[in-house]
Order: C-alpha cells, then sequence, then structure tokens
C-alpha cells in the first residue's frame, strides 16, 4: 500500500516489480522530459511507463487504480493544446516502445498496427505494397498513429481521404478499469471506434488499431496558382472543387506567409505573391490530366496571375516543400509563433479570415495564414514576442477572441483537439445539455476521472468556464 | 380522424399540430400499434420528452425499410407493454444547403433518394448505400449503420456525417459535430449513434458531407464460365483502374438482372472520368479475356439502376417464399474464398440451396436461404446461421421472419467483446429502458 510520506517510492517499486527496470523511468531527470508536449505548460508525472503490450497497459492501469494516480496517455508528445501532459501528475504511459506493425494486408488493404508507430513509418510501409495511408498531419514525421486517433488529426489531404477517424476500422482498447476490449466498425451495435476519435484518451487507451490503407495513385500533379487576393484564391478553390474530379489538396499561403517563405531565402515560389493555392491532384493518369487543364483555365477566370506546373516529382516535392517549411521561415521571422487552428463551413473562411486580421489588428500583432481550403481548416500564426508583457498578453487575448469568432462563425477548434489550451473556450457556446451529455458519456467509460483527467471535457454541464 | 382525450398525455400537441397521429395496424400479429408523426423537431422533442414521462415504451420509424429489424415486428415485450411508434414521416426537410460548402443539413426523416436528387441537380453526390433508397431515410439509415459494398472506395455511411442534433431517450436536445469537417467539438456523438438502431435516441438533423459527383458512371456484367471464379477474384485484385464495387453473384437471377453461369456472374461498378472509365473498360474486356470469359455486357444509363436492384436483392421478398439472409465478414484469418467454401459446404451438409454475393473487395459474404415453408426456412436458417455466427463472429443478420431474429440476436449478443460499454450507455442514457423497446441485442 502506498503511504503519504512517499507515495512515488512505492508506486516506482511497484512498476518496477511489475515491468522491470528499464520500463519504467524514474529518476527525476527523465520524468522531465515527459512532464509537458508540444504546448509547453508543464508538471512532473509520478512516474513514466513504457508498455511493450496491451497487457502491460492494462496492468498498468491497475497499478494507478491501486496507488490512486491518474494516467496520461502519450504518443509522439506533439500536441499542441496540452493533450499530452500530465497537469496533474500521475503515471505517463508514453506508448513509444508499442510501434510495431502486426500486419499489413494489400487484399483487405488495411494495417493492424499498435498506437506507438510513427505516422510516417506506416506509409512508408504501405508504400512497398503499393498502398498509403491518408491522413498526413504536418508533425507525421515524429506523431504517432495513436496521437493521430487521439486528436482525430487531418493534414492537407482530409477532404479528399477524411481524418484519422474515417480511416479506423477496428480499435483494441483498455478501459479505466484495466479490462480489455475489441470494437470494430463491422459489429453490431453503436459506433464505439468513432467515439473514440478525438476523444484524446479520456475514453481508454488504445492499444491496437486497425487502419484503412488506400491503393497509391497511378498519377500526381501538382501546381500552383497565384492570387492577387485571397477571396479570388477562395473562389477559384470552390470551381476547382466542384468541376477537377481528381483534386485531393487545395491549400492557401497568404502574403505575410510568402514574405516569410521568401525571407528565409527557401522559397519555390515566385516573389510578391499575395495569395497562393496549391493544388494536387491524383488520380489516374487521364483524370489528372484533365482535372489539371481544367484547374489551369480555372484559376485564370478567378484572376490568377501565375500558374505554374510541376513538370517532374522533384519539382512537385519542391512546390510541397515551400509549404512545409512556412511554419519554419515564420519562426526564423519572429522570435515566438502561436498556431491558432481553426475551421468553419468553407462559405464562412473569408468571413473568419478578415475577422481574425481586425482582431490581430487591435491587438497590434502579425498574422500569417495556411489554409485547407477543401473544407474549411484556417491555422492563424500569430507572431509575437513572449519576453515583452503585453505582447505576451496580446497574443493570448489575440487567441481568445480568434477562437470565439469561429465559433460564432458555426465552426471552432480545429483539428489539433482541446486539450488544457481550448477547453474553457470551446463549449462556451454550447448549451448546458451538451455539456452534460458529454460528462455523462463520460462517467460510462472513465466513472473516476483517471484517464488523463482535467482535459477535453467541460468543466461541468452547468458552467462552462 | 383518431380520437384522443385531454387525459392523453399527447392531446395537447396532437391539438395544437405539432403532432399527427395514426395508429397502424398488423393483421399478422393481430395487434394495433399506436404512431406519432411530429411535424418539427421542436415536436419531436416534446413527444420524446412525454413519451420518455409516461413511462411507456417507445420506438422510432424511419422509412420501415430495415425489414430485419423493424419495429413494427414488434418483440413479446413491446407487444405486450404497448409501444408508441415515433414516425419521422413529417420531417423531411432540408434545413441549410450551401453548394460550396459541400455540406447539407437535413431533417433525420427526409428519403436518400429524394436527398440524392436533390443534390445530383446542384452536381453534388452523398457517398451512401442503402436498400429501398425510395423509403429509406437518412436517419434511419445511420440507426441501422447500414454498409454498402462501394465502402472501400467511398467511405461507410458513418464517413458522412459530420454532426447532427440528436433527441436522447428523455427528450434532451444535443448538439454533436457540425458543418466543418475538422472541427474538435468534444465526443463524437452523431457517430455513435450510428448502429445503435435509436437504442440511445434519434437523429433530429444531420450535417452531412457531400462530394462533386462523378463525370461518369459505368457497370460491367460478365457471366462465368466454370472453373472462373477464383482467377476472377485475383483479376479484379490487379486491375490498374480499380472499382468502386466488385461482386459475384450466384442466384438472385429474379433481383438482378442477367444470369449465373456455372460460377455465378460478375458486376464491376466504375465511376470517374469518362476517360479513365473506357480504359477500365478495354483493360477489364482483355483480362478477363485472357481467363476464358469473352462475353461482357456494358450498363451505362442503366449501372444506377443495377446498383439498386444489387443493394434492394438481400432484403427482396419474391411472392410467397419467406427467406432469411446473413451477412459474414471475412477476417484477417478467414479470408472471403475460403469463407465462400465453408459455406457451400455447411450448406451442403445441412441439405439447404442458398443463394450468395460475395463482395470482393470488403470481404463481405451475403448468404440468403429462401423456401416456400416458413417452418422449414426457421429449421434451415437457424441451424447453418447459428452455425456460421458461431465460427464467423462478424454476422449480421439483414432478413428473417420476426421469431428466428429476435432469437438470433440473442445468440448473437453475448458474443460481442465490447457489449459492457454499450449496455453501459444504454442505461445512462435511457436509465428505464423504454427507447426503441425492440433494440434488444446491445444487452447481454
Amino acid at each position: 500500500m502506498a503511504t503519504l510520506a512517499d507515495p512515488d517510492i512505492e508506486l516506482h517499486q511497484r512498476l518496477i516489480s511489475a515491468f522491470g527496470r528499464e520500463a519504467v523511468l524514474v529518476h527525476r531527470a527523465d520524468r522531465a522530459a515527459y512532464a509537458f508536449d508540444a504546448q509547453r505548460e508543464s508538471m512532473l508525472p509520478s512516474a513514466v511507463l513504457l508498455p511493450r503490450s496491451s497487457d502491460d497497459v492494462a496492468q498498468a492501469i491497475r497499478i494507478a487504480i491501486e496507488f490512486e494516480q491518474p494516467i496520461v496517455p502519450r504518443g509522439g508528445g506533439t500536441s499542441l493544446t496540452g493533450s499530452a501532459a500530465p497537469l496533474g501528475g500521475g503515471i505517463v504511459i508514453s506508448l513509444a516502445r508499442m510501434n510495431r506493425i502486426l500486419a499489413l494486408d494489400p487484399t483487405r488493404r488495411a494495417a493492424r498496427v499498435e498506437p506507438g508507430v510513427v505516422t510516417l513509418d506506416l506509409s512508408y510501409a504501405a508504400a512497398r505494397h503499393g498502398l498509403f495511408y491518408a491522413p498526413d498531419p504536418e508533425s507525421e514525421r515524429v506523431c504517432t498513429i495513436g496521437g493521430n486517433l487521439a486528436t482525430n488529426a487531418a493534414g492537407p489531404h482530409a477532404f479528399a481521404y477524411g481524418t484519422t477517424s474515417e480511416q479506423i476500422l477496428a480499435l483494441r482498447y483498455v478501459d479505466a478499469t484495466g479490462t480489455q476490449h475489441h470494437t470494430d466498425t463491422e459489429q453490431l451495435g453503436f459506433d464505439l471506434c468513432g467515439l473514440f476519435a478525438g476523444s484524446e484518451g479520456t475514453l481508454g487507451i488504445v492499444t491496437e488499431l486497425t487502419v484503412r490503407l488506400r491503393r497509391a495513385p497511378e498519377s500526381i500533379k501538382v501546381g500552383v496558382a497565384i492570387f492577387p487576393d485571397i477571396e479570388s484564391a477562395i473562389e477559384a478553390s470552390t470551381a476547382i472543387r466542384e468541376r477537377c474530379g481528381a483534386v485531393v489538396a487545395l491549400e492557401l499561403l497568404d502574403t505575410v506567409a510568402l514574405e516569410a517563405l521568401a525571407a528565409s531565402g527557401d522559397s519555390p515560389y515566385p516573389e510578391h505573391a499575395k495569395a497562393l493555392l496549391l493544388i494536387e491532384f491524383a488520380g489516374y493518369a487521364e483524370e489528372t490530366r484533365e482535372s489539371e487543364e481544367r484547374a489551369g483555365i480555372l484559376v485564370q477566370r478567378y484572376a490568377a496571375s501565375h500558374w505554374l506546373s510541376a513538370q517532374s516529382t522533384t519539382e512537385a516535392q519542391r512546390l510541397w516543400h515551400g509549404h512545409r517549411s512556412v511554419r519554419q521561415a515564420l519562426a526564423r521571422m519572429s522570435s515566438d509563433t502561436a498556431v491558432h487552428d481553426l475551421a468553419v463551413p468553407r462559405s464562412r473562411m473569408l468571413s473568419l479570415i478578415r475577422a481574425v486580421e481586425n482582431i490581430a489588428r487591435r491587438f497590434g500583432i502579425r498574422v500569417a495564414f495556411i489554409a485547407h481550403l477543401g473544407d474549411g481548416g484556417v491555422n492563424a500564426i500569430a507572431l509575437y514576442n513572449r519576453r515583452d508583457a503585453r505582447q505576451c498578453e496580446a497574443a493570448i487575448l489575440f487567441g481568445n477572441q480568434v477562437l470565439e469568432m469561429a465559433l460564432s462563425l458555426g465552426g471552432g477548434a480545429g483539428e489539433y483537439g482541446i486539450g488544457t489550451a481550448k477547453r474553457a473556450l470551446v463549449y462556451r457556446l454550447r448549451g448546458a445539455p451538451d455539456r452534460g451529455a458529454l460528462l455523462r458519456l463520460h462517467r460510462v467509460f472513465d466513472p473516476d476521472a483517471r484517464l488523463n483527467p482535467e482535459k477535453f471535457l467541460p468543466f461541468s454541464a452547468t458552467e462552462a468556464t | 380522424m383518431i380520437a384522443t382525450t385531454s387525459g392523453d398525455p399527447f392531446f395537447e400537441l396532437i391539438e395544437r399540430g405539432w403532432v399527427h397521429p395514426a395508429d397502424t395496424h398488423n393483421e399478422q400479429l393481430d395487434i394495433t400499434t399506436r404512431i406519432l408523426r411530429p411535424t418539427s423537431l421542436t415536436a419531436l422533442i416534446e413527444t420524446v420528452h412525454r413519451a420518455n414521462q409516461t413511462t411507456s415504451p417507445f420506438f422510432f420509424l424511419g422509412g420501415g425499410t430495415a425489414i430485419a429489424q423493424t419495429p413494427l415486428a414488434l418483440t413479446k415485450r413491446s407487444r405486450s407493454s404497448h409501444a408508441l411508434g415515433i414516425s419521422f414521416e413529417a420531417l423531411n426537410r432540408v434545413v441549410e444547403y450551401r453548394p460550396m460548402d459541400f455540406v447539407i443539413t437535413v431533417e433525420a426523416g427526409m428519403q436518400v433518394a429524394h436527398l440524392r436528387e436533390l443534390l445530383a441537380a446542384r452536381g453534388q453526390s452523398l457517398m451512401l448505400d442503402t436498400p429501398r433508397s425510395r423509403s429509406a431515410t437518412i436517419g434511419g439509415l445511420l440507426a441501422s449503420g447500414r454498409v454498402g459494398p462501394r465502402r472501400r472506395r467511398l467511405g461507410r455511411t458513418r464517413d458522412a456525417v459530420l454532426g447532427a442534433h440528436l433527441v436522447l431517450a428523455d427528450g434532451t436536445l444535443v448538439e454533436s459535430g457540425g458543418r466543418s469537417p475538422r472541427r474538435s467539438a468534444g465526443y463524437d456523438l452523431a457517430r455513435l449513434f450510428v448502429g445503435s438502431y435509436g437504442s440511445l435516441g434519434a437523429y433530429g438533423l444531420i450535417h452531412l458531407q457531400t462530394h462533386a459527383l462523378p463525370e461518369a458512371r459505368r457497370c460491367i456484367v460478365a457471366t462465368l464460365p466454370e472453373g472462373t471464379r477464383d482467377r476472377v477474384r485475383s483479376c479484379v485484385e490487379e486491375l490498374l483502374i480499380e472499382p468502386t464495387a466488385a461482386l459475384i453473384l450466384e442466384g438472385f437471377a429474379r433481383d438482378v438482372t442477367g444470369w449465373d453461369g456455372p460460377d455465378g456472374r460478375l458486376l464491376l461498378f466504375f465511376e470517374g472520368a469518362e476517360s479513365s472509365i473506357t480504359r477500365a473498360t478495354r483493360d477489364l474486356r482483355a483480362t478477363l479475356g485472357a481467363i476464358g470469359i469473352s462475353e461482357t455486357r456494358v450498363f451505362d444509363r442503366e449501372s444506377e439502376t443495377l446498383l439498386e436492384q444489387l443493394l434492394d436483392a438481400p432484403v427482396q421478398r419474391q411472392g410467397r417464399e419467406s427467406s432469411a439472409t446473413l451477412r459474414i465478414m471475412a477476417t484477417e484469418s478467414v479470408d472471403i474464398a475460403t469463407l465462400r467454401d465453408r459455406v457451400r459446404r455447411l450448406t451442403g451438409e445441412i441439405g439447404v440451396s442458398c443463394e450468395m454475393i460475395t463482395d470482393l473487395q470488403n470481404g463481405e459474404l451475403t448468404v440468403r436461404i429462401r423456401t416456400l415453408n416458413p417452418r422449414s426456412l426457421e429449421a434451415a436458417s437457424r441451424e447453418t446461421f447459428l452455425r456460421l455466427v458461431n465460427e464467423h463472429p462478424h454476422a449480421t443478420l439483414l432478413d428473417a421472419p420476426a421469431p428466428f431474429r429476435s432469437r438470433f440476436e440473442e445468440a448473437l449478443s453475448v458474443r460481442m467483446p465490447h457489449a459492457p460499454h454499450l449496455t453501459a450507455l444504454r442505461q445512462e442514457f435511457d436509465p428505464y429502458g423504454l427507447c426503441a423497446v425492440d433494440r434488444r441485442m446491445i444487452l447481454p
């Protein structure tokens, strides 16, 4: 039994005896590495466990119950909203060593994987069979499939292929009592796979996922169009989505983002562009060729000054590289950046962008936009200096106001999840019954609020903040 | 006109015109069921709330097309306790549609075919496959969790759901998700309700993802000569242009246009650019020709009709015949070919004949047993299906006479490993067990 005097020491001994020394991190310096995620808020966990199997996770949960410790599951630690930070202490269960691809079945187009598999590693493995895994969040080199499920991660191709939720065929999970379960989308009953997507580890710890793979496209074409303003780019993107069947990505970069890229010396795009639309077509050779030709005509109809079509895979990769380098370029341009991931219906994107620009002006903050025009995802990146107290405060207020604006336009927080960072605001405009239903549902799975506590959920049914 | 009195808990709603009453008599079971038709979301909420307060069981009625689970085929429990039917017939409007959003918000009672036509007029489509799409409602389709043969390419039913306004069993209205695909908004209750058969509550409004209509559609049908079935399977898998659906039919001649060869017939559906479909046709003919299949028939305008026939086939009733239909999924360890052979062997041992649809892309086998005598059907299908379910837990009963249905579901419920959480969810959201009373399969 744990004592009040040395609860962590006893916990450490118990974990070590159950899992061995190599699976448990007890030293302060080791634990410190798991005290935070990409959002930076931190608290030292009591212990860190690196399980190797679903049985290990189940046993760890039973030990956590015995020692009355909260449990914080962790994938790649790339969360930008604090989802993976142990802000109430407890045991961090890092799934990094559960990183095996257990089965890859080209005929069924499915892969059975452990949650610690790095997203890009699955894509590489699938590519060997002429297949691909669709979600490609920006952090795909380090984030994990389990983490992607927890936040329902997406990426630039989500409007064509869906978010992580749409790729899940089956799950194995360990619930808050340490019992293991299996659920899949072909089974009779409610859709628990859909429920776990985006639940940020608050319903159970997923220890195995069966995900959908797709056949790699025969042909991929990439092009960029330069527009005089964002309005034209958005209008062109609608026409392209309607008339070019093979379009799979429609990414917007605004003036500030393009300036930052140009300043970094790493821009593959024409200089002095006000708004750029990066377009990808994928499918059969005839489809991509026809779609690309049609898009070339459409962008001119919407006042594009340039239309550049990649003539080789290398050129296509270069155009995408520019898009992927924007964050780094912005980080070089400004001492600090804060990404606000927003989502609204497509018809409200322009209103949101204009409103965010106004809010930024009011706070004296510079803002850059990267937007997923296919489905209404808008990343507003605030540039500020955290050492300047006034700017720091302005950046926080800016973040709150832009999220409120997205909510008022029928959208809300985007694919980075809710975590602790957006918890207070996301549910503000929702009624008590909505909040109550989420809390009731949570009670079914985790009545003692042991799994990733103090995150994701509304504070109470009656009071949102 | 149906008489009501002021003692009737729904009297006020009926008087105000919020709810239209209608009784339905089931001659087969000789019972009369009270049906109420709310005319708006508010009326639906109020109806469910009052039904809950009276502590009488109630159930939701969509298009009445989920034959295996139709609430009108009442079980003993609901028959004895005078369950109330809440119909979505009057809740069939478009609430919001801006084509540039690629999202449409509709009331749950809208018919699938009607919605499809509405979207097609704006060059858009919905990725939803359902039998009897003229009658089937969007809410009913989602509640049944049905999936179609095009799901590997186009996505499953649940994938189309971006959010919903849900009416819980106690009449509480809850909003889940929204009109933006990337939005994080708490647990995805809208998808949790997929496959729930209304046992947690009902869909009121639904936000659905739409897509651009494909430029062209084509169905290619080939009769399979003897000894070609297995080779056809690998040929289809290797086609450079992937079909949106690929099926082998053995039987179902009266339901789907065309005739079987000794090894059945192959149906392939293609959607996309005209030019790709032209290439697909050329490649397919060459591939099939190489394995001895020389005749193929091409359907362009009729391809949608063929798809509808195919979707309807497993639940189609012919004359006075009785039939029972089971769907079984291949798994990582048992592939679709092995599964099909097992079913053939098993039905041979038992001495019943069956018809089958093999969905090559999704590893799904649909097995139908048909007889003129309901008693012999029950005996044959019980033995066949229960033995299949013992070996293959991924089985769903698509159609069967009512008494067999409930016995089958009882047998099935014990093999659901996640059943404790489904049961707990149901108890949390409907503690008195009033909602969708005949949906007992999730309770052990």
